[in-house]
C-alpha cells in the first residue's frame, strides 16, 4: 500500500492549491486527477472565459475605434484563431500547475480516485492511504436541464469548444455563467438571447448595478427574456426554443442553445450515503467552519462543498482546512470572498448591498460615482459606476460594487476597506493616483457622506 | 441644477428618429415647453420640447443624426451648476451610445469567408476578400499604366483614368481616354438617372408594405354600391347642421356598423394571434408630399357622424402639416383608401399590416338602371374589399361586403343594431 500523509482528490484549484501548500508545509501529498490538473476553472471555466472575454472586448474597443475615426477600418477577425490561442493560454497554466506540483514533491496519480473508507482510496487498482487527512475537491458539473429535445442544447464546457461563431444563440439561464456568455458572443457578432426564470437577473447584487450589466447587454444587442421557463427545443435547420412567459407560450430560433442553469456538486467516486458523509440540500458535501465533513479524517474544499462556486472561495477553503489539518485552525469568512462577472463591462462587488446592510442592522447610506466623471475614464473610453456602502453611524465600509473597466481589478480595493472597516475619515485621507479608475472608488465612499469632491 | 433632456419614446413600433432641426444653439435660455429639435420617425414629424428652464449647456446630436429613444439629447441647466460645466466631464451620466448593428437576419447558418476571417463590424454580411491574397485576373482592377498625355486629358476631363481600359492591353492612351469620354457621355445621355434617396418615410412604408404581401394571404372582392341614398344623407346633414361630411365618414360609419354583425373586421393579426377588440377603428389614408399616413379614428361605433368627421378632418389636416402624433395612428383594424378624386374607377390597396382589411374607393360612375319599365341613370361607386384571410374567409368577407353595400345604399339601416 501506498501512504501518505495527505490525499488529496480533485486536482483544481482547491485541490492543486492545497497540496502545494501541504508539500510546503513537509506533508508527503498525493494528488488525484482523472482529467487535467487545474479542474473546471483552467480548463473549461474562469480561463478559457476570459480569454474569450479579453478578445471581444478588443472587438468593441475596435468598433468604437474606427466609428471615432482613429482607425480607419475595423478589420477582419478569425474565431478558430482566438480559440487556438486560447488553448494555448490554457495549456501555459495547466503545465505550469504541473510542474508546481512537480517541484513541490507532490505525486500526481492521473486515474478516477474511489474512496473507500476516510483514509483508503483506490485508484487504477492500487491502494493508497492518508495517515492525516483525506481532502475531497472534486468540483462539480453542469446541470443539464430537462424537457422535451433539452439533449439538442449543448453545455458550457461545449461551448468553449466551438470551431466557428455560431450567427445565433440561445442561453437558458441567466447566472453569472449565461451572463459572461451572452456577452462574448455578442460582442463577436453572434445574435444571443437569454431566457431566464427568474424575475430578475443578479438579483444577490445592488439593485443599481445590476441594471447597468442589464443595460451593458442590451447595448451589445443580447435580448433578455426573464420570469420565462423553457418547455421545449426542436430542430428544424435551426433549433426553435419554445418557453412559456406570462402565460403565454413563444418561440425563439437559433443555431444553438446553450444551456447554463448552474452547477451541481460532483460526487462521482464517493459514495457519500454508505461512507456516512451528509450532503446537503444541493447535493453539496456538508461542512463546517474549518471545512470538516461528517465523517472523521476527511475535509471538503471547492465547489463541492461551498454554495458560491468559485475558484477562489476553493483556495481560499484549502488555507482553511490545511490549518485545521496542521492544528492551527483559522475558521472562514464567506461574507469577504468577492464574486465578479465578466461581462462587458464587467461587475464586481464585495461585503454587504445596501438591502444586506439594512437586514444586519445598520443604518447604510449608498454613494456612487459615474465613470464619466473621471479622468481616466474618459481617456479610455471606459463606462460604468462603482457604488459604496458605508455605516452611517460608524462611518464604516459595508460593502462595494462596481459596474465598469478593470471592476475585478478595483474590487480588491474593496476587499481591503470592508475587511479593514475602513471609515469614511480614512477613505477621505486616502491618496489615490490620479488619474486612475480606482479614484472612482473613493469618491463614491465619499459621495455616501455627500463628500465626493468632482460631483453636485 | 443640471439635466439631461432624452430622446421620448415615439411609442408604437417606431424606436428610431432622425434629427431633422435642431432649433436651440449653446448658450441660449429655454423656458419649459420650448422645442428643442425636430425629429423625424417613420410616422410623423416629432417636436422634442424642453422640460426643464435654463441654459442651453451642450448639444449631443447634430442635424442628420439617427436616435433612439433614451438618447441623451441636450445638456440644460440653471443656476451656479451650470455657469460651472464643463461639456463632457458631466453630470455623471455617459453620453449617448450608438447602438450596435442590429442582429443579421436567422437563417441557414453561412459559412465564414474561405480564410475563416470574419468582419469585425459586420461578421455574418458578405465576406470581404482578403488583399492580399487575391489572385490577379482579368476582374482586378485595371492597369493604371497610362501616356502622360492621356493621363493630362483625362485630368482635364475630371475622368479617372483607372476606369479607362486600354485598347492595346499594355496602357492607356489618349484615344482611350477620349473614347471612354465619348461612350460615357453617351451613357449619361442615354441612361442617366438620378438616386432619389430612399428617406425613413419610404423604407418604412417599403418594409411595411412587403411584409404585407409576404406575410398576408389576401383576396378581394368587389360590389357595387348605389350612391343616391348617401348623397341625400349628405345634403340632409349639411342642410340641418351646415356641416360637409364626406362618403369617407359615411364609409367609415357604415363600416363601424356593420362590425357589429361581423365583429372579427374590429380585429388585428398581432404575434401570431387574432386580437378581437371591441370597437371599430377606422384608418384612412392619407397622401402626403413624400409619403403616406394613415390616422385613425377610434370607436367609430359609439361616435355619431359629426363626430367621426370632425375628427377625420383634423387627423387628416394634421397628417398634411406632418404634424400627427404616434398615438394617432397604428391602431386601426380597417383602412379606408379613396382614389375617386384622381379619376380611379376601381382598385385593390394593399392591407395596412396587421389590420385585417382595406377598402379601395372608386370614383362615381353613372351606369344604367333597370327600374322594370325604364333604364334610370344611376351613380355608383365601385368598393374593393381586400381581407386577411387568415382572420377572414370568403363568405364572411361576402356578407361584410353586402350588408356594407345595403348600409350605404340605405343609411337607416345603421340604426338597426
Amino acid at each position: 500500500m501506498n501512504s501518505f500523509d495527505l490525499i488529496v482528490v480533485g486536482g483544481g484549484p482547491g485541490g492543486y492549491s492545497i497540496a502545494i501548500e501541504g508539500a510546503k508545509k513537509g506533508l508527503k501529498v498525493a494528488l488525484f486527477e482523472r482529467g487535467k490538473v487545474g479542474g473546471t476553472c483552467l480548463n473549461v471555466g474562469c480561463i478559457p472565459t476570459k480569454y474569450l472575454v479579453d478578445k471581444a472586448a478588443y472587438l468593441v474597443k475596435t468598433r468604437s475605434l474606427s466609428k471615432d475615426g482613429i482607425i480607419d477600418t475595423s478589420g477582419r477577425f478569425s474565431f478558430a484563431n482566438i480559440q487556438k490561442q486560447k488553448d494555448k493560454a490554457v495549456g501555459t497554466l495547466v503545465s505550469g500547475t504541473e510542474f508546481l506540483l512537480k517541484k513541490n514533491g507532490v505525486e500526481v496519480v492521473s486515474g478516477e480516485a474511489k474512496l473507500v473508507s476516510a483514509h483508503v482510496i483506490t485508484c487504477n487498482g492500487a491502494e493508497y492511504s492518508s495517515e492525516k487527512a483525506t481532502v475531497i475537491a472534486t468540483g462539480s458539473v453542469p446541470v443539464m436541464p430537462k424537457f422535451p429535445g433539452s439533449e439538442l442544447a449543448i453545455d458550457s464546457s461545449q461551448v468553449l469548444a466551438l470551431e466557428s461563431l455560431p450567427r445565433s444563440m440561445t442561453i437558458i439561464g441567466g447566472g453569472v455563467i449565461g451572463l459572461e456568455l451572452a456577452s462574448i458572443f455578442a460582442s463577436m457578432g453572434t445574435s444571443v438571447s437569454i431566457i431566464e426564470m427568474l424575475p430578475a437577473l443578479l438579483p444577490n447584487a445592488q439593485p443599481e448595478a445590476a441594471k447597468l450589466v442589464v443595460k451593458g447587454l442590451a447595448d451589445l444587442g443580447v435580448d433578455i427574456v426573464t420570469n420565462a421557463r423553457v418547455v421545449s427545443c426542436e430542430r428544424d435547420g435551426l433549433i426553435t426554443t419554445r418557453y412559456e412567459v406570462g402565460g403565454s407560450e413563444k418561440s425563439l430560433a437559433s443555431e444553438l442553445v446553450v444551456a447554463a442553469v448552474g452547477r451541481r456538486p460532483n460526487l462521482s467516486g464517493i459514495d457519500a450515503k454508505s461512507l456516512g458523509i451528509e450532503l446537503g440540500p444541493k447535493g453539496n458535501i456538508l461542512v463546517d467552519a474549518n471545512q470538516r465533513t461528517s465523517l472523521e479524517g476527511v475535509w471538503a474544499i471547492g465547489d463541492v462543498a461551498c454554495v458560491p462556486q468559485l475558484a477562489h472561495a476553493a483556495f481560499a477553503e484549502g488555507q482553511v482546512a490545511l490549518s485545521d489539518i496542521l492544528g492551527s485552525p483559522k475558521p472562514m469568512d464567506m461574507s469577504l470572498i468577492p464574486s465578479c462577472v465578466f461581462t462587458n463591462p464587467p461587475y464586481a462587488s464585495v461585503g454587504m448591498t445596501m438591502a444586506q446592510a439594512k437586514d444586519a442592522g445598520f443604518e447604510p447610506a449608498l454613494g456612487w460615482f459615474a465613470y464619466g466623471s473621471n479622468g481616466m475614464a474618459i481617456a479610455e473610453g471606459a463606462q460604468g459606476r462603482a457604488f459604496v456602502v458605508m455605516d452611517t453611524k460608524s462611518g464604516k465600509t459595508l460593502g462595494m460594487s462596481i459596474v465598469g473597466d478593470q471592476a475585478a481589478e478595483l474590487i480588491a480595493l474593496g476587499e481591503v476597506a470592508v475587511s479593514k472597516h475602513l471609515t469614511i475619515d480614512e477613505w477621505e485621507s486616502l491618496t489615490i493616483a490620479h488619474p486612475s479608475l480606482s479614484e472612482t472608488v473613493r469618491e463614491a465612499a465619499l459621495d455616501a457622506f455627500g463628500r465626493a469632491v468632482h460631483k453636485i | 441644477m443640471i439635466k439631461e433632456i432624452k430622446m421620448p419614446d415615439a411609442g408604437q413600433t417606431t424606436d428610431e428618429a432622425q434629427i431633422i432641426a435642431v432649433k436651440v444653439k449653446v448658450g441660449d435660455e429655454v423656458k419649459r415647453g420650448d422645442i428643442l429639435l425636430e425629429a423625424e420617425t417613420d410616422k410623423a414629424t416629432l417636436p422634442v420640447e424642453s422640460y426643464l428652464a435654463g441654459k442651453v449647456l451642450d448639444i449631443r446630436v447634430s442635424e442628420g443624426d439617427t436616435v433612439h429613444a433614451g438618447d441623451a439629447l441636450f445638456v440644460i441647466g440653471k443656476g451656479k451648476d451650470a455657469e460651472e460645466y464643463v461639456p463632457g466631464a458631466g453630470n455623471g451620466v455617459p453620453a449617448a451610445e450608438e447602438r450596435p448593428e442590429a442582429s443579421p437576419e436567422e437563417g441557414v447558418p453561412r459559412q465564414p469567408a474561405g480564410d475563416g476571417f470574419l468582419s469585425i463590424d459586420d461578421p455574418f454580411g458578405e465576406p470581404e476578400p482578403s488583399a492580399p491574397m487575391r489572385p490577379a485576373s482579368c476582374e482586378s482592377k485595371p492597369s493604371t499604366e497610362a501616356m502622360p498625355n492621356a493621363k493630362e486629358e483625362a485630368r482635364s476631363r475630371g475622368i479617372d483614368i483607372t476606369l479607362v481600359t486600354p485598347s492595346n492591353g499594355k496602357f492607356v492612351t489618349r484615344a482611350d481616354v477620349i473614347g471612354f469620354a465619348a461612350h460615357e457621355q453617351q451613357a449619361t445621355k442615354d441612361g442617366g438617372y438620378d438616386v432619389v434617396p430612399l428617406t425613413g418615410a419610404r423604407k418604412v412604408i417599403g418594409t411595411r408594405m412587403l411584409q404585407s404581401c409576404r406575410d398576408i394571404p389576401s383576396w378581394s372582392a368587389t360590389v357595387r354600391v348605389d350612391m343616391a341614398a348617401c348623397e341625400r344623407l349628405r345634403a340632409d346633414v349639411q342642410s340641418r347642421y351646415g356641416v360637409k361630411v364626406s362618403y369617407n365618414d359615411i364609409i367609415a360609419k357604415a363600416v363601424a356598423a356593420v362590425a357589429h354583425e361581423y365583429p372579427i373586421f374590429n380585429a388585428r393579426y398581432e404575434n401570431d394571434e387574432i386580437h378581437q377588440y371591441h370597437h371599430t377603428n377606422v384608418g384612412l389614408a392619407v397622401a402626403v408630399e413624400g409619403s403616406l399616413l394613415v390616422p385613425v379614428v377610434g370607436d367609430v361605433d359609439s361616435k355619431g357622424l359629426l363626430e367621426v368627421s370632425s375628427e377625420f378632418k383634423e387627423l387628416v389636416g394634421k397628417a398634411r402639416e406632418k404634424r400627427l402624433a404616434p398615438s394617432e395612428m397604428g391602431f386601426g383594424s380597417i383602412s379606408i383608401s379613396n382614389l375617386g378624386m384622381f379619376g380611379v374607377h376601381d382598385f385593390t390597396p394593399i392591407i395596412n399590416p396587421p389590420e385585417s382589411c382595406i377598402l379601395g374607393i372608386g370614383e362615381f360612375v353613372v351606369e344604367p338602371f333597370w327600374n322594370g319599365t325604364a333604364f334610370e341613370a344611376h351613380k355608383y361607386v365601385y368598393v374593393t374589399g381586400v381581407f386577411d384571410h387568415r382572420m377572414i374567409d370568403g363568405a364572411c368577407a361576402a356578407q361584410f361586403l353586402s350588408s356594407l353595400k345595403a348600409c350605404l345604399e340605405n343609411p337607416g339601416l345603421m340604426l338597426a343594431r
